[in-house]
């Protein structure tokens, strides 16, 4: 039996024992992580020797509690002045796996050959490890002709065709796809992507947005000079000469009115919950647009708060550039003053409030609307890199209790982190 | 309490669905009248005959049988009720005299019409002795 072979057996001998020495050498990470360490050997006897155009079989038998609930146990190894780590797949014969690294991958290159071990569960989280990318186990392939005598020659690599990879006592197959649950069942600078296999892309999950606001909106007018809407509604009218209108208005129809209201800088978060969905939160910041506060009025709150949850439209949007349509549900805490105009006509016949109001007259409108909003929105964000984008978009709010019909068209940049 | 209750309904839709007209559209707004304080009052024959004058009720001192009016003769002479309209609904329209105290059939038994209204100022309330 040649050192490597030895090895192995070694190695199966220490599966009873998932603790030892060993461990206290390994990232802290891994521990805490990866689950337990199966294969314990010393670092020092994690290397082994071997031939060219041998394959290097290996082979673990699990402890019980890992052997209940591992799926799949893969081998990861790196041939010497290989730049990437390439995966098999062990075969499973009760609660023992063996596989080999074929013989052709070997080939004739000398060198150190690193691998480890992972143990997949069936939703593809790590339960167990062998070693690590980053303490793998060595096999030094050595000439045939430097090797001592009877060690490292087995047979040499069978024809192919003859054995075709997977079949038993063949070369393991290669594994193309590694099942994973989350990130950190990923190495080697690879993510879990949301089809639940490691994959090298450059998709970011946390995103700040900083952009600007312009509110619009609409709002009734019908009877809102009257002082029970001017102190109750949220409505403020101001006359010709400035002067707030308290005279007694009648209760006519008049048109819906409106136009801009503040302007706001934005900064929000969100959270890449899944490859088309977002969730986030916005704050922002009214710096135009306040109307006027009335005596004994609410002062206007230049805060906003919003709280949505983005649906994108494509196929792992974020994992690339290039444009990215979304939609989206909103809702949060905004006061909005909205500035608009409507006609008031005074009742001849009521004990006169106020002195200097005509029998018709036209009157500037504010509305203080809010302190709630929900609404729905659409917008189109352009990656010009996988983690910066720039987005146009436009909100419907209703806003509640002081009603309006608020539209909130805004731009900014996006940076993934 | 049911008409109340109604324009708020009338309200509440032009609010939610922004549509302008209602069922109100066919009230009748209230209109000043020949004693109401603020009113202008074009009142034919007042001055010269066939010539229209713009008058304005300050006040008024109702008697048993006669009505008292308190009124600001305007120094305008408006050819239409139209016209007086117009002139009316400006503020600095010139006045030709301050206060003048007479009974309604001065205004009455002319041919006259109610062109225009504004509530008074403290300062034009204060025209009345």
């Amino acid at each position: 039996m040649s050192r490597a072979r030895g090895l192995f057996a070694l190695a199966a001998l220490a599966l009873a024992s998932v603790s030892g020495a060993g461990r206290a050498e390994e990232p802290a990470e891994d521990r805490d992580t990866m689950g337990p360490e199966v294969l314990h050997n010393p670092t020092l006897e994690r290397t082994a020797e071997q031939g060219i155009l041998r394959a290097v079989p290996i082979a673990i038998d699990l402890p019980i509690d890992i052997a209940l609930r591992a799926r799949r146990v893969l081998v990861h190894y790196r041939l010497w002045g290989d730049p990437d780590w390439t995966a098999l797949e062990l075969r499973r014969s009760g609660a023992r796996y063996e596989g080999a690294i074929p013989c052709l991958e070997i080939s004739t290159v000398t060198g150190d050959l690193r691998y480890y071990l992972r143990v997949h569960d069936a939703e593809g989280r790590v339960i167990a490890t062998g070693a690590s990318r980053a303490r793998p186990y060595l096999v030094t392939i050595k000439h045939d002709t430097v090797l001592e005598p009877g060690e490292g020659k087995g047979a040499k690599c069978p024809d192919p065709a003859d054995c075709p990879a997977g079949l038993l006592g063949c070369p393991s197959e290669r594994v193309v796809e590694i099942a994973c649950q989350s990130d950190a069942d990923c190495e080697g600078g690879t993510t879990c992507s949301w089809r639940g296999f490691c994959e090298r892309v450059d998709r970011r999950k946390n995103w700040f947005s900083l952009g600007v606001q312009q509110d619009v909106g609409a709002f009734a007018t019908a009877g809102v000079c009257s002082l029970y809407s001017q102190e109750n509604e949220g409505y403020a009218c101001f006359r010709a000469d400035d002067a707030q209108y308290t005279g007694t208005a009648v209760q006519t129809n008049t048109p819906p009115s409106g136009g801009l209201g503040p302007t706001r800088v934005v900064v929000g978060f969100e959270r890449l919950i899944h490859y088309d969905t977002t969730l986030g939160l916005r704050l922002g910041w009214a710096f135009f647009g306040e109307g006027p506060t009335p005596r004994e009025g609410t002062a206007f709150v230049p805060f906003s708060f919003a709280a949505r949850a983005t649906h994108w439209f494509g196929d792992d949007l974020f994992a690339r550039s290039g444009p990215r349509p979304y939609t989206f549900v909103t809702g949060g805490y905004a006061m909005v003053d909205l500035k608009g105009r409507t006609v008031v006509r005074e009742n001849p016949l009521a004990p006169p409030y106020q002195g200097g109001n005509d029998l018709e007259q036209e009157v500037t409108v504010w509305k203080r609307a809010g302190d709630g909003f929900v609404g729905a929105g659409a917008g189109l964000a352009f990656a010009w890199e996988s983690r910066r984008a720039a987005f146009v978009e436009i909100a419907a709010h209703a806003v509640f209790p002081f009603g309006a019909l608020v539209l909130a068209p805004s731009a900014g940049i996006t940076l993934g982190f | 309490m049911l008409r109340a209750k109604l324009q708020n309904l009338c309200l509440g839709w032009a609010s939610a669905a922004l549509v302008a007209g209602c069922a109100s559209d066919g009230l009748t707004p209230p209109e000043a009248r020949i004693d109401t304080p603020g009113a202008f009052v074009a009142v034919e024959g007042y001055d010269e005959p066939g010539e229209l004058t713009l008058v304005r009720i300050l006040d008024r001192l109702q008697f048993e049988d006669a009505r008292l009016l308190f009124m600001t003769v305007h120094d305008a002479r408006p050819a239409t009720y139209e016209e007086a309209r117009e002139l009316s609904k400006d503020p600095d329209l010139p006045i030709r005299e301050l206060i003048r105290i007479e009974p309604d059939t001065v205004v009455t038994l002319s041919p006259h019409r109610i062109v225009w209204f504004r509530t008074l100022t403290k300062k034009e309330q204060e025209r009345v002795p």
